[in-house]
């Protein structure tokens, strides 16, 4: 049978953070600063993508424990600039991959956890599709 | 064969679970580590035989897919 749930998703795993990372191959640092248009915040953040280019994006840990974006809003404008070039190219527009391979990351880590093979296709339609097989 | 499909839209911000081929109430035991670890706001819930529940509406926001 089949049952099918539909979920908003939140980051919420670092782990699944680090490998989205890797696979964005934009370094990840922790407990830097992230630079906007005005220039480094004051304070620091637990995890940091350091994009090449004007532009950091962030992590933010929150009081539920989930963790939301920090970054100028010019990561996640519509509109491309050369300002930020190099995070859409390295993030997708409005950091769209940066939430695909988090997500990505996340069913790694429990398909590996629960002994599941993954196998990942993309369709022509935009979806990513994961497949585990025990 | 049993497998779970994951689906991530263009966005990367919403997902469908479609456990397949589990019988009866386990489909719901397939789902739950991966909703956990996903971790945001059920959209919507739908099942294609009687044995799983049926839940959706909680948020303006749903997505559904098509089960085999």
């Amino acid at each position: 049978m089949s049952h099918i749930t539909t979920v908003k998703t939140a980051f919420r795993l670092p782990d699944a953070i680090k490998l989205a990372a890797a696979t964005l191959k934009v370094p990840l640092a922790e407990q830097v600063p992230v630079r906007f248009y005005a220039g480094p915040t004051p304070e620091s953040y637990p995890y940091v993508l350091q994009l090449p280019g004007r532009y950091d994006l962030g992590f933010a840990l929150q009081p539920d424990g989930t963790y939301t974006l920090i970054g100028d809003e010019e990561i996640f404008s519509e509109q491309e600039n050369s300002r930020n070039q190099d995070a859409r190219d390295h993030l997708g527009p409005q950091a769209q991959w940066l939430h695909r391979e988090y997500q990505v990351g996340v069913a790694a880590l429990v398909a590996q956890q629960h002994g599941y093979q993954m196998e990942r296709l993309s369709r022509e339609d935009g979806w990513t599709q994961i497949v585990l097989t025990q | 064969m049993a497998q779970i499909h994951i689906l991530i839209d263009p966005t990367g911000q919403h997902i469908q679970v479609q456990p397949h081929g589990f019988p009866g109430p386990t489909c719901h035991h397939a789902s739950a580590p991966f909703l956990d670890a996903f971790g945001g706001t059920i959209l919507a819930q739908e099942s294609t035989a009687d044995a799983c529940v049926h839940v959706e509406g909680m948020s303006s926001q749903q997505h559904h897919g098509t089960a085999s």
